[in-house]
């Protein structure tokens, strides 16, 4: 038996297609852009002192004595003192996983949180060090912030050079649908077009006839998007509605966004065909 | 074919002025085509097969723009108003095409109420009036078959049908009766004389000079009218 599927089955299926992978792409677009965000204001709210090792090793009275003049520096919210395993973990890619008598040689860490409402500066805080004779490096994390906006940028190329991807094929599928029913009921539409229809009736009636395929295809694509984005963990883990709810935005926006060009395009091909139909 | 009409004369329905245009597939154009029919005049247009009788109803139905000339339909200049305008104007005409041009995937209730449909006539109207005309064309037990079902008898009664369906000012039949047996030939030409003699102005396509009774007859030799000749 042979298998009839019906008519602009495959465009609908080219618009699922295209839908969910535009919809993937907004989504792992604002995804990168909510993470590196935490993770730059995050950075920002901090700074980190490494206490240079003195040879004999640092004491824990001197790395308790910086503590204490940090947390007395205006602008400064909070100060943790990391313990020598916790540092020998961070540090752990640059000393080769350092361990035992070799810890006493690693510089001895200390967290500072700033108050956001005035935050520290570094130099502000290498200088309250720097009189108190203790020996101190302040970063700021400006490197890591750089890596994370850079880290924004690198993933966002792709994902907007797939979305308009995604979108420009929508637009030839919207576009496609139209023409096919135009071909299809072409003898129809001139024939209704001599017999005094109206360009805009002509022009509603073959764009109409379109738009179960083009919506339904569209709200396909969308939820398989976020079929998707949540198997892969796209959205937030641990979610809830509250953490559910951007994802869900921001993937509601793409579908929209991909229904929306199709028809246009739809739409634009619409009145093109009936133009060149109309005697 | 005539002079403009005198200010008491009926107002001009159809007036072709210098009408021309391109040869086309199996037919030598038009050239120098004039005439005037009046509201409620009946015209046939006679001639050889490829004279250019189709083309001149095609220009006529405003299905095609004339090469050059001027074209006046019911006082207005079909090419110089909106498309809308346009629209509006073709909803006045009844238009038989030579090819029929009927919708398959419409039965033939729907194709002969389409004019109706595209006037906005009201359902129930619609539904009265077409059921009555399939009736008159010998159609009615055809009214729920498509236009595939039908002979191509049927088919030219379905057309004519239509044509009248939307109560036109102007009815153009391009060989309205061509492939009609003659008894269903001479109920279509007495339909189509009874809406003329009620004021409809009527424009006829035929190889037959001797069709109707025509009061205007115009004569195409290779896309040129042939001067009148008068007894």
């Amino acid at each position: 038996m042979k298998l009839q599927l019906p008519q602009g089955f495959a465009t609908f299926l080219i618009l699922a297609a295209l839908t969910a992978l535009a919809g993937l792409c907004a989504l792992g677009g604002a995804t990168v852009l909510e993470r590196t965000e935490v993770w730059r204001t995050r950075l920002a709210g901090e700074m980190t002192v490494a206490i240079r090792p003195a040879p004999a090793g640092t004491s824990d009275t001197e790395v308790i004595r910086a503590a204490e003049i940090l947390a007395g520096t205006q602008g400064v919210a909070e100060v943790r003192v990391l313990d020598r395993s916790r540092v020998a973990g961070l540090l752990a890619p640059w000393t080769a996983g350092a361990r035992g008598p070799d810890l006493a040689i690693l510089p001895r860490l200390i967290a500072v949180e700033l108050d956001i409402r005035a935050p520290a500066q570094r130099q502000g805080l290498a200088d309250a060090l720097s009189a108190a004779g203790v020996r101190a490096i302040v970063d700021d994390h400006q490197g890591w912030r750089r890596t994370a906006l850079d880290l924004r940028r690198q993933a966002a190329a792709p994902l907007l050079g797939g979305l308009a991807a995604c979108l420009a094929g929508l637009a030839a599928a919207g576009s496609l649908s139209v023409s096919r029913e135009a071909e299809r009921r072409g003898q129809a539409l001139r024939t209704r077009l001599r017999l005094g229809e109206s360009p805009g009736d002509c022009v509603r009636s073959l764009f109409l006839s379109c738009v179960p395929e083009l919506g339904l295809g569209a709200l396909l694509g969308g939820l398989i998007a976020a079929a998707l984005g949540l198997a892969s963990g796209l959205a937030t883990p641990g979610a809830n509605a509250a953490t559910l709810a951007q994802p869900a935005i921001v993937l509601g926006a793409a579908t929209a966004l991909c229904a929306v060009v199709a028809g246009a395009f739809a739409l634009v091909t619409a009145l093109r065909r009936t133009r060149d139909m109309e005697p | 074919m005539s002079d403009p009409a005198p200010s008491s004369s009926p107002p001009i329905a159809l007036r072709l002025t210098g009408l021309s245009a391109p040869q086309r597939a199996g037919t030598d154009g038009l050239e120098g085509v004039n005439l005037e029919v009046p509201e409620g005049g009946f015209l046939l247009v006679h001639g050889d097969a490829g004279a250019g009788k189709s083309l001149l109803m095609a220009m006529a139905g405003l299905a095609l723009r004339p090469g050059a000339g001027r074209l006046q339909l019911l006082g207005l200049d079909p090419w110089g108003v909106s498309r809308q305008g346009r629209a509006r104007l073709r909803r006045r005409l009844g238009l038989v095409f030579q090819d029929l041009s009927l919708i398959d995937d419409m039965t033939v209730a729907e194709n002969a109420a389409l004019p109706m449909r595209i006037a906005g006539v009201r359902p129930e109207v619609l539904r009265r009036d077409v059921g009555e005309l399939l009736t008159w064309m010998g159609l009615s037990g055809k009214a729920a078959a498509r236009p595939g079902d039908l002979n191509h008898d049927e088919c030219q009664r379905l057309a004519v049908a239509r044509a009248v369906a939307g109560r036109p000012e102007i009815i153009l039949a391009d060989e309205p009766v061509g492939w009609m047996g003659p008894e269903a030939a001479a109920r279509v030409l007495r339909l189509l004389l009874q809406l003329n003699r009620q004021g409809v102005t009527l424009v006829m396509a035929s190889r037959n000079p001797d069709l109707a009774p025509a009061p205007q007859k115009l004569e195409l030799v290779r896309g040129r009218p042939r001067p009148e000749v008068r007894p």
